[in-house]
């Protein structure tokens, strides 16, 4: 029975670990929308502003992006037409991906928001994704 | 020994020689139970993979429908009740990857993930030299370059090449940002065809890539450090 206990001890350990490393390396450090909210706040987003505006202005709407249900299905050319040009870059060129807040040197973070896409590229989610550095 | 026979002789001590070895053996049986039962099953999903593939309807609109249907012999005679998953995971490459880096993952799949553990590596390390992993400028040179050496290293350099072009065939992407791709890749294949050692570190690579930067020898289409020498 002790034996037991020790065995599937040591496989909760395992399988614990391997979630945790495999959710580092299949896709690096994210934030969930509830902390993208209280750091940068909820302002409703504009399209336009946000293609316009600084970092400070794209980072206050990135909540409302993210939690948007219609930009899901989206198709690629329609994130580009309403986001702009990529800044940045999130596993593949093609992922819609835009920075919103950009560290100047390496123990500044820099954050960017990604439009991940499915195979047929239409969003599939968007995320909030470090882009960076030591910190 | 049956599962009941051997449940008496352990409680009632009934064979006292054998019943130790057998009753003490039980983790160690269930433990090679257990990872018989995990080989097995994953045996038997890849050879699902293979058997869907087969059937050609990943693109359909009746894929599970059709999928349930289909033939199967005794090797996959489990596979229609995974079709569900089977049709949502053709339908749902929720990695992004084109359809040559597809082709190339259905029949390489542990290449595949070394593949895709490399970009994670490359970006890693372009990021000890660039703050930020932006498009079109030196980390994005420096990415394909380095990705590229790490590939040949982990892949070896026919696969490494195959991946790299299958990963720049995207029409999505434009023609002069594809070209910076694989001017850079390419470039990142010769050099580590040229190394001595083939046990390269990230630290030479990274010397490697610097030299090259230095050299003017990388594609850079938007020049973030043109006032730095293309460092920051």
């Amino acid at each position: 029975m002790k034996k037991l206990l020790v065995a599937m001890l040591v496989l909760g350990v395992l399988i614990i670990s391997t979630v945790i490393y495999g959710q580092t390396f299949w896709g690096g450090e994210t934030m969930s929308s509830q902390k993208v909210k209280k750091k940068w706040g909820s302002e409703k987003y504009n399209a336009e502003a946000f293609k316009a505006g600084t970092y400070l202005d794209k980072s206050k709407m990135a909540y409302s992006i993210m939690t948007d249900k219609k930009l899901l299905e989206q198709p690629y050319e329609k994130i580009r037409e309403l986001f702009g040009e990529n800044d940045g870059f999130y596993f593949i060129d093609s992922y819609p991906t835009y920075i919103i807040q950009r560290g100047k040197n390496h123990s500044e973070e820099t954050w960017q928001l990604v439009f991940r896409m499915n195979s047929k590229f239409k969003v599939r989610d968007v995320i909030m994704h470090k882009n960076c550095c030591d910190k | 020994m049956n599962a009941p026979v051997r449940l008496i002789a352990c409680e009632k001590q009934l064979i006292p020689d054998i019943a130790e070895r057998i009753c003490h053996g039980n983790v160690v049986s269930m433990f090679r139970s257990i990872l018989t039962f995990i080989f097995i099953y994953s045996s038997q999903s890849l050879g699902c993979d293979d058997w869907f593939a087969k059937l050609k309807i990943e693109n359909s609109k009746n894929c599970e429908s059709l999928c349930v249907i289909a033939d199967t012999d005794m090797s996959t005679f489990r596979c229609p009740d995974r079709c569900e998953s089977l049709c949502n995971q053709a339908s749902e490459n929720i990695y992004g990857l084109t359809d040559d880096e597809i082709k190339f993952c259905k029949e390489n799949k542990l290449d595949c993930l070394r593949a895709y553990k490399e970009t994670w590596s490359a970006e890693k390390i372009c990021l000890k030299i660039y703050p930020v992993s932006d498009v079109n400028d030196e980390s994005d040179a420096c990415r394909h370059y380095v990705w590229s050496i790490l590939l040949a290293k982990s892949i070896g350099t026919i696969k490494a090449e195959t991946v790299l072009n299958a990963h720049e065939n995207n029409p999505r992407e434009p023609k002069n940002q594809q070209a910076m791709d694989l001017a850079n890749n390419r470039l990142g294949l010769l050099d580590y065809q040229k190394m001595k050692s083939k046990k390269i570190t990230d630290e030479e690579i990274t010397k490697s890539f610097i030299e090259q930067l230095k050299k003017n020898s990388l594609i850079i289409l938007k020049q973030n450090y043109k006032s730095t020498g293309g460092l920051p």
